[in-house]
């Protein structure tokens, strides 16, 4: 592997090696644009997954490392964030769904809602189209670019069913970034379950095996594992100059920069600005609007089981096998604004027996367990609106292993993600209930785990973080290359947008460094 | 107080006793006195093991279930507490409470009765680390997959794909616009 200087100012470093951060450098070192990867967890092989995944969870999960980092409302779902080479794209399920028009113009399209920061995004879907198709083209998503969409399992049949009985159109077994045939040297699915332990045979896209392998094969990057950024510095002129991070052993070192991308999460993200403050910034880098860390959104979601009187066996294959795509439309009629999407979402006896018993025990409990081989299992996942007052913070009394404040969350819903995360569970109900179910459960889990909107963009610096480009409203040559720049969180999982706009910001990066612009 | 004049030994284990004479006279159970009885080498005694085991099948009475997964179950609790003292002495501060509730062992009272005793008790830390025990326990045991029908990890048979993944026969398979074909 390629090795910098830590004392060189002409490298680009990048914070992170998930889908944002992972895909950039890629991007970048493809253009012959130098980079220094710094990636807080070790780099695992394939070899290292494990279909364990408690195991799997301990070894790459941020919350479970770096337990005391988070402190999160307890009805949260759990904060997802991938700690190692590859980020949180080791362990997603792999749903790569584009955003629909409207999606970019919530505040348009929905209107002014009380207790909502909700904006426009400063760029279109025209604009992002063809991001899009590129990171389509990139991750082999199923059903678009000529490759096949996944085959049917078990948990899909009984979603489709229910669905269409009901009259809805738009459900398959979705856009996946899933081989369904070989693709890009990495294997089809064999459905093997267990994608959020790692795929073993790749064929589920991530940064790990897939952009970071190629980067390293330009010889312009230097990935850094187990290096974890402690804050970013700056000149008097308020332009970044390099990254002070913590190396496995806990030595600091300060690695220059002549630019810098930040790509650790939508929680770690701002977390990280905020303890960049200075003189200069004394409420964070890059925060004169006060507007990183707020604005935290993390999809609405209501899990919903079904239990049939014939074996389903929803365990076999992909975790995620199907997309349901009717509710995602505005239609105010409904009783509230924005959209979600209905998955199948299968799972293992002992994920269901936390999300959907509530505690129940005996009897119940028991005959959940006798049932276990006849249920089929869905999730709602929508849009959730943007609040000011749900949002990262520094904690004012914990502090990390390095001795920095840790993140501190506030999250609760806005009256429009509880109607709309009813709609979900009764149209989930009708769907198990059609498909033949005689009982179903609810999860009592909130939120989705996708964290979003902590530094967003915005048009008007006053009302974001970074431009449409993902560069810092404030500081010319500081990036923000994650989930934090959703202005929005629209319907779709993440990912795919993340990847666009990744690929987008490489493009923006590269002109501006040939403009000398940087 | 003695441990050579009591009607309530044996069965009931030294420990158990001083507890229960603490109990009884008044001074009820502190700390210290649990401090004293919870060693380096905790392990517990056959009678908490039979409350317990009693109470991990109230918990979920699964009918078919090998006994050895409910042992399981209350072996791990004992290696939890043997180095947790403050568990240590919740188990055994919580099984005493119980059987001078019930004047009579866990594991000696009816199903009804101790599924009622049980649901008294549901909010308290005792039963919370019991339940959660239990259910990482018996949701993890092969033993108890092979029983409800889930097979685990799949990459060592070569996947689910020619192993049931599409095998669901009560349901038309959805039509070519809704899924694709198997890669080969």
């Amino acid at each position: 592997m390629t090795t910098f200087s830590e004392q060189d100012e002409s490298v680009v470093v990048i914070i992170g090696s998930g889908a944002g951060g992972g895909t950039l450098a890629n991007e970048l070192c493809q253009r012959g644009i130098r980079c220094v990867v710094l990636e807080a967890g070790p780099g695992y092989t394939l070899s290292d997954i494990t279909h364990d995944a408690g195991a799997m969870r301990r070894a790459y999960a941020w919350d479970n490392h770096e337990r005391d980092y988070v402190t999160a409302p307890p009805d949260l779902n759990r904060v997802f964030m991938g700690r190692s080479v590859g980020g949180t794209t080791l362990f997603w399920a792999g749903h790569a769904i584009r955003f629909e028009p409207h999606e970019f113009k919530p505040r348009t399209t929905y209107g002014a809602i009380e207790g909502s920061t909700l904006l426009d995004w400063p760029l279109d879907y025209a604009e992002l189209e063809p991001w899009y198709e590129r990171a389509e083209i990139k991750l082999g998503v199923t059903g678009r670019h000529g490759m096949p969409l996944l085959p049917a399992n078990n948990n899909f049949k009984v979603l489709y069913h229910g669905a269409t009985r009901l009259g809805y159109r738009r459900v398959t077994t979705g856009n996946m970034a899933i081989n369904s045939r070989p693709h890009a040297d990495r294997a089809a699915c064999m459905q093997i379950g267990f994608c959020s332990s790692g795929c073993k045979v790749a064929a589920k896209w991530s940064t790990n095996y897939a952009e970071i392998p190629q980067a390293l094969a330009t010889g312009n990057l230097e990935l850094r594992t187990l290096s974890h950024a402690l804050q970013i510095q700056h000149d008097r002129s308020g332009k970044v100059t390099g990254v002070l991070y913590a190396d496995a052993a806990g030595n600091q070192h300060l690695q220059k920069a002549r630019a810098v991308c930040v790509a650790g999460n939508a929680i770690e993200s701002p977390r990280l600005l905020l303890n960049s403050a200075s003189s200069l910034f004394p409420d964070g880098l890059a925060n004169g609007s006060g507007e990183v860390g707020r604005n935290y959104m993390k999809h609405t979601s209501a899990g919903t089981i079904g239990v049939f009187d014939k074996p389903v066996h929803m365990h076999r294959g992909t975790s995620q096998a199907g997309l349901l795509q009717d509710e995602r439309r505005h239609d105010p009629r409904r009783g509230f604004a924005a959209g979600y999407n209905i998955e199948a979402v299968g799972s293992g006896p002992m994920g269901l027996a936390r999300n959907y018993l509530g505690g129940a025990w005996g009897g119940e409990l028991a005959r959940f367990a006798a049932d276990f081989r006849n249920i089929a299992s869905i999730t709602m996942v929508g849009e959730d609106l943007p609040m000011a007052r749900n949002r990262i913070s520094l904690h004012p009394t914990r502090r990390d292993r390095f001795g920095l404040p840790t993140a501190l969350i506030d999250n609760n819903d806005h009256p429009n993600d509880a109607v709309m995360t009813e709609h979900g569970r009764q149209r989930s109900r009708a769907i198990m209930e059609a498909a033949g179910a005689n009982r179903v459960y609810h999860s009592a889990v909130r939120g989705f785990g996708h964290n979003m909107g902590t530094n967003r963009m915005s048009a008007r610096p006053a009302d974001g973080v970074v431009n449409r480009w993902g560069r810092a409203h404030e500081v010319k040559n500081l990036f923000i290359t994650d989930g934090s720049i959703f202005t929005s969180s629209a319907s779709p999982n993440p990912t795919l947008t993340i990847v666009a706009l990744a690929l987008r910001q490489a493009d923006h990066i590269a002109a501006s460094l040939q403009r000398r612009d940087l | 107080m003695t441990d050579t004049n009591t009607p309530l030994h044996p069965p009931i284990a030294r420990r158990t006793f001083l507890a229960l004479s603490a109990a009884v006279t008044g001074a009820w159970l502190t700390p210290e006195v649990f401090a004293a009885t919870a060693s380096v080498t905790w392990t517990l005694d056959q009678e908490q093991t039979a409350d317990l085991l009693a109470m991990t099948q109230t918990l979920i009475p699964l009918a078919g279930t090998p006994p050895q997964v409910y042992q399981a179950i209350v072996d791990a609790l004992e290696k939890s507490a043997a180095g947790d003292p403050a568990l240590a002495r919740l188990i055994e501060h919580s099984l005493v409470t119980a059987r001078l509730h019930l004047s009579q062992p866990l594991s000696q009272v009816g199903r009804d009765q101790l599924t009622a005793y049980l649901g008294s008790i549901e909010d308290q830390p005792f039963f919370q680390q019991v339940y959660a025990t239990t259910l990482a326990v018996f949701f993890a045991h092969p033993d108890v997959w092979e029983q409800i029908g889930y097979e685990g990890e799949s990459f060592s048979k070569g996947g689910y794909l020619l192993r049931g993944f599409n095998d669901l026969d009560w349901l038309a398979d959805p039509p070519l616009t809704a899924q694709g074909t198997l890669p080969f």
